[in-house]
């Protein structure tokens, strides 16, 4: 407001140096570190946070860091469940994370959204899940390299791109594993897949507004929470945002809480869409505002 | 399609006002291309007779217009935005701004910066320069008082809305008609000045479109 000492923009570019200084000093997504890593880093700590990640070492061996943009939990959770679908997915599962994120865009342009705004995002989530998967990265309906949409066109002899034998060997995983990390380090790429990660949480909101109704505050209808809380990049997700995403995607999420409240000294786990189907479970580390990726032992 | 290529280096992604377009990453322009394309074909868009061009051809600088709203002290202008890409676009907001003056809670008299959610922290990627601009048009038929850009003009509007439609008319009229020159808006501001509009020509002429230079000439 032109009224204070400080205007909107000087905020945001206050922000904005705040954001660099923080992309200048980590990385979007770590190499994976023992967790004993993080006992060292609170060594000062005297009370039941620390003892709470004690409790974490005892069961995570290692975790990987997210960078702490306010988009860490989306990039934490994509990054875990690709890893998991890599790494421990049956066939069955690969199939269906392959066919809903193939689907999704239709689905988003059913709910509004218009396709030539969310295309580029489709495209590079689809890539990476191809790339988790195995199975061939869909052909483009129209390409978009000049500006002007033309419909591609197929040639109905050549043959469609093929599947890789399921499961993938070690050496195609381990290949596949450090692509994968490449292009979560590696913006606008990590950005537009971030970005559609909150494009499927805001959906599922949508298609289910009654059920989440009851959750949102300050009198917001679900599409304005929407606007304001997920379709907007580095804005902070809560608990009801990993109930959207987990269920969107049918994928099971587990949150290891830690914090100072002393009322036990063991990390609290949330399981969300315990029964999920379409990957392994996701682990996450969470410490006040920020969410990391965990390993089991 | 987003592909893979070099990452810009985190300097380059925080200055966000460059405008050469070189250090923008192909996805940014890219994007940028495709809304071009389908906002002149875009029927909402003409039906408000809401335009967009290129500057330069470059894809990173564009200018808008919008008409100002029927019922509004803005009605009968032409209002010309100056539309800036930020090179990590779409993921920040497009840098839009007046170019043409206005006389408006939400947008500077001075500097033409306009108080806009969805230009700052409401920006999602999503959204698009068609986007930005209906709103903008939105904006000029319901002023934010409470929000405002331009404490002087906020405080008009809240307190004395006559005089407040009045200032707004007469710059719509002075600065947003179609076809009005700059020369034209300069010579009525001398003119407003008491003098004749052939000496004003003529002392603007002289002072090669100075203005202060040209009120020299005239006090001469």
């Amino acid at each position: 407001m032109a009224s204070s000492a400080y205007s909107d923009f000087d905020v945001i570019a206050q922000e904005e140096r705040v954001r660099d200084e923080i992309a200048a000093s980590s990385e979007l997504v770590s190499d994976p570190l023992p967790t004993s890593v993080l006992l060292d880093e609170y060594k000062e700590n005297k009370d039941a946070f620390r003892d709470k990640l004690k409790d974490v070492t005892s069961k995570y061996d290692s975790f990987r860091r997210v960078r702490g943009d306010g988009n860490c939990f989306y990039r934490a959770f994509g990054f875990a469940l690709l890893q998991q679908i890599l790494h421990r997915g049956t066939e069955e599962q690969a199939r269906k994370l392959y066919q809903q994120a193939v689907a999704s865009k239709a689905l988003l342009v059913a709910q509004g959204y218009t396709e030539y705004t969310i295309e580029d995002f489709y495209d590079s989530y689809v890539e990476v899940i191809a790339l988790a998967t195995g199975f061939p990265k869909p052909p483009a309906a129209y390409d978009y390299s000049t500006g002007i949409p033309v419909p591609v066109q197929q040639d109905a002899n050549s043959e469609p791109p093929k599947q890789l034998p399921w499961p993938l060997t070690a050496q195609e995983r381990a290949l596949r594993e450090s692509n994968l990390l490449a292009i979560f380090r590696d913006d606008p790429v990590a950005s537009a897949v971030v970005y559609y990660l909150r494009l499927l949480t805001a959906g599922h909101f949508k298609t289910n507004a009654e059920f989440f109704q009851g959750f949102i505050e300050d009198g917001l209808t679900v599409s304005e929470f929407c606007a304001r809380e997920v379709e907007v990049m580095a804005r902070e997700c809560e608990q009801v945002h990993i109930v959207a995403l987990s269920a969107a995607l049918d994928v099971p999420v587990r949150v290891v809480y830690t914090d100072s409240s002393d009322s036990t000294s063991q990390a609290t786990e949330i399981n969300f869409q315990e029964e999920g189907t379409a990957a392994p479970t996701v682990s996450l580390l969470y410490r006040p505002g920020h969410y990391d990726i965990l390993y089991a032992r | 399609m987003f592909r893979r290529k070099q990452a810009p280096t985190s300097a380059a992604v925080s200055s966000s006002s460059s405008s050469g377009g070189v250090n923008h990453p192909a996805q940014a322009i890219a994007r940028v291309k495709k809304e071009y394309v389908e906002c002149q074909s875009d029927e909402g868009m003409k039906s408000c007779n809401i335009k967009l061009s290129l500057v330069e051809d470059s894809f990173v600088k564009l200018r808008g217009e919008i008409p100002g709203p029927l019922g509004t002290p803005f009605e009968g202008g032409v209002f010309q935005l100056l539309i800036d890409i930020p090179q990590n676009y779409p993921f920040n907001p497009p840098i839009v701004k007046f170019e043409t003056k206005v006389w408006h809670p939400n947008v500077s008299s001075q500097t033409g910066v306009i108080c806009l959610d969805i230009l700052k922290d409401q920006w999602a990627a999503a959204m698009t320069l068609r986007t930005v601009m209906l709103s903008i048009q939105a904006l000029m038929s319901t002023p934010e008082p409470d929000d405002p850009q331009d404490a002087v003009v906020a405080n008009q509007y809240r307190s004395n809305r006559e005089e407040y439609n009045r200032t707004a008319k007469y710059w719509t009229d002075v600065y947003a008609r179609p076809g009005v020159s700059e020369d034209d808006v300069k010579i009525k501001q001398l003119m407003d000045m008491g003098f004749d509009e052939a000496k004003c020509k003529t002392a603007l002429a002289k002072a090669k479109g100075n203005v202060e230079q040209a009120i020299e000439h005239l006090f001469a």
